[in-house]
């Protein structure tokens, strides 16, 4: 119980907790921010050998032409998403156990986003002539618009994460006092831009945070559309698909509600905020993620019946490596260990644990990366003289890359609730004191937070 | 005179011995010719051509040996590029189906891994018409999408743009603006809030 008689109503334990990170991270902090921020400088050399050397050092060649950075580069971005629309359709629906987790689905979107838009330039050979997107744009070309629609929605997505932190980041100015540094308090002062709770100020934000929510939602979806397109635009067997941009939007929900699990779940235990993130928290988000892992596996059913039953001589190749080929073990590996078990997991009653629902989430997770490599390579490595396949080698570069990107998501989260509040304070007192007023209603919707 | 006849004799022994030689296989004697490679094209009715390489090695046939044909292109630079392979029949020939996707001149070579090391045969020069491409062709853009596509793209643009703009300021110029109430408020307002916080429990699994 985190109520006591000095506490009776649980604000002072709830404002610890909120705060636990900013104040007393632990002593496990610094050596995993050490260990993870090693692997992301050991990420950063690596890249830096390839810039030297040429992205042959990745495993590119001319007949293998994508290869893993791409994989990463929708993988990220795709979780990104998806954690940007749980928390704003959560938003929207007034969902009430929403209060505890949308902090951690909205940075860990603006973080992701951002490993994951790096890849746009990682998987460059040419880096250096990036600024030639800007300077001298293709309007055709679907990397501008991947570029483009990128840039909108990482403007968004720090909106989304800032606009709702303002009333917490006014309690931090005002409650952390002089053990905050003065830099820390100057950061406190101007980010909470004077907000003192006036029923003008909270009618602003909330329509401000309502109207970002409505906005993301959108964007979101046209976002990763775009980035499906990249693919799809192309007249590539395997790629020119019709279905790729609600089928890449499925994927980053269902990926990006997995990983928001997982996140929730590392940081509810690292830093002991099991009062207020409960098992119902994980089974609401497992139903989600089961619901739209169905999706996908309807989406992965129908492209691959209308390609294999049509066959076509360009795509009937791609459809044979995947369902009988090189890749099948992968493929099939996909679909049962990233969309099958996941769902089972997520809705068998007797899996009902943090810990098998946390499984099922890293299976989606890991199981999504997977098929975006299956998005990738096989069209990338089909050949378009003779019919000899190309190969991808995952070399020691690409590897380390990759560790370092998916490193750097739990160290830029570590990094952010260094700052802010873990827990959204304010969303959280809002809709307890909306709860003590609306109890029947509450209780008929079972959907009290926490239980 | 024996003496004689018994040079005659030697040289005659010397000569038959040398020609005896040639006659057996895997000698690679100087007057031998070397493992061989020897290609040709076809191309059939339907616009497909049937390549095939011929493998001798001193003069023999050889079967079972696998041939790899290639292909010269000058993209990223000039360089052959692997059009598949095929197996020697027990006439020495490999032969392999091959459906160009691009028209015009193109050389090829077949070539062999043996225990010669690898050797190639002569290039062929071909030329290619009524090729398939490989992946559809890309069309025009439509006129209309032409003319719509990018102003459209760029006004939806535009506006959300403007509209991130007007959520963000509204928000943070309409909190940061002292109003009446604001003067009288201040932080221990946001405590008071905060302590009045419903209780909690804490039950997780």
């Amino acid at each position: 119980m985190v109520a006591t008689a000095a506490d009776p109503g649980g604000a002072i334990a709830l404002r610890s907790a909120a705060f636990r990170p900013v104040q007393a991270p632990g002593r496990w902090f610094w050596p995993l921010f050490a260990a993870l921020g090693a692997v992301v400088v050991l990420a950063a050399v690596a890249y830096g050998y390839q810039l030297l050397a040429g992205l042959w050092v990745a495993g590119y060649n001319d007949a293998a032409f994508y290869g893993i950075y791409e994989a990463n580069l929708v993988a990220f971005i795709g979780v990104s998403y998806g954690g940007a629309l749980v928390s704003a359709v959560l938003r929207l629906t007034n969902a009430r156990w929403r209060a505890p987790i949308t902090r951690m689905a909205e940075a860990m979107a603006l973080v992701s986003l951002v490993v994951g838009g790096s890849f746009a330039i990682i998987h460059l050979g040419r880096p250096e002539r990036i600024w030639q997107l800007i300077t001298r744009p293709q309007a055709a070309s679907p990397i501008v618009w991947d570029v483009i629609a990128i840039s909108t929605y990482l403007a968004a997505t720090l909106i989304f994460l800032y606009l709702p932190l303002i009333p917490d980041l006014a309690i931090a100015r005002d409650r952390l006092g002089p053990s905050a540094s003065r830099l820390r308090r100057a950061f406190y002062r101007l980010a909470a831009a004077s907000w003192s709770g006036t029923p003008e100020q909270r009618q602003r934000l909330n329509w401000s945070v309502g109207a970002i929510a409505v906005l993301i939602i959108p964007l979101a979806i046209t976002v990763h559309s775009v980035l499906a397109w990249a693919f799809s635009m192309t007249s590539r067997p395997g790629w020119h698909s019709t279905i790729f941009g609600p089928y890449f939007v499925i994927g980053a929900l269902y990926s990006g509600v997995a990983l928001v699990i997982v996140v929730v779940a590392a940081f509810r235990k690292a830093y002991r905020l099991e009062p207020y993130i409960g098992l119902p928290h994980f089974v609401s988000l497992a139903r989600i993620m089961a619901v739209l892992g169905a999706v996908y596996l309807y989406f992965t059913f129908s492209e691959m019946l209308t390609t294999g039953y049509v066959r076509t001589r360009e795509e009937a190749s791609i459809v044979a490596v995947l369902l009988e080929g090189s890749f099948a073990p992968a493929f099939w590996g996909f679909l049962v260990g990233g969309i099958l078990i996941p769902i089972v997991l997520s809705l068998v009653p007797a899996a009902r644990k943090v810990r098998y629902l946390v499984l099922a989430a890293t299976l989606a997770v890991a199981g999504m990366w997977l098929k975006r490599l299956l998005i990738t390579l096989p069209t990338a490595t089909a050949p378009l003289i003779g019919d000899v396949w190309g190969t991808v080698q995952f070399t020691w570069v690409a590897i380390v890359v990759t560790l370092g990107a998916t490193a750097a998501i739990p160290l830029g989260l570590m990094i952010i609730f260094r700052f802010v509040p873990i827990l959204a304070l304010d969303e959280m007192m809002e809709t307890d004191s909306r709860d003590e007023r609306e109890p029947a209603f509450e209780r008929s919707l079972g959907t009290r937070s926490p239980p | 005179m024996i003496r004689r006849g018994a040079i005659v004799a030697f040289l005659i022994a010397v000569a038959a011995l040398q020609l005896a030689s040639l006659a057996i296989p895997g000698n690679t004697a100087a007057a031998d010719p070397p493992a061989r490679l020897q290609f040709d094209a076809e191309q059939r009715d339907d616009g497909a051509w049937m390549l095939r390489a011929t493998l001798t090695r001193a003069g023999a046939v050889q079967s079972q040996e696998t041939i790899q044909f290639l292909q010269q292109v000058d993209f990223f630079g000039q360089r052959w590029v692997p059009l598949g392979t095929a197996v020697t029949d027990s006439a020495g020939v490999a032969s392999r189906l091959y459906s160009p996707t691009s028209n015009g001149a193109q050389r090829l070579i077949a070539r062999h891994a043996g225990e010669e090391g690898t050797f190639a045969s002569d290039p062929l020069d071909i030329t290619v018409s009524g090729a398939a491409p490989a992946v559809p062709g890309e069309p025009p853009v439509l006129p209309v999408v032409r003319a719509w596509a990018f102003p459209v793209g760029a006004a939806i643009l535009f506006l959300v743009w403007l509209f991130l703009a007007v959520i963000l300021l509204r928000a943070v110029i309409g909190i940061a603006r002292p109003t009446p109430m604001q003067a009288t408020s201040s932080a221990p307002s946001q405590d008071a809030a905060l302590d009045s916080s419903p209780q909690r429990n804490s039950s997780t699994e």
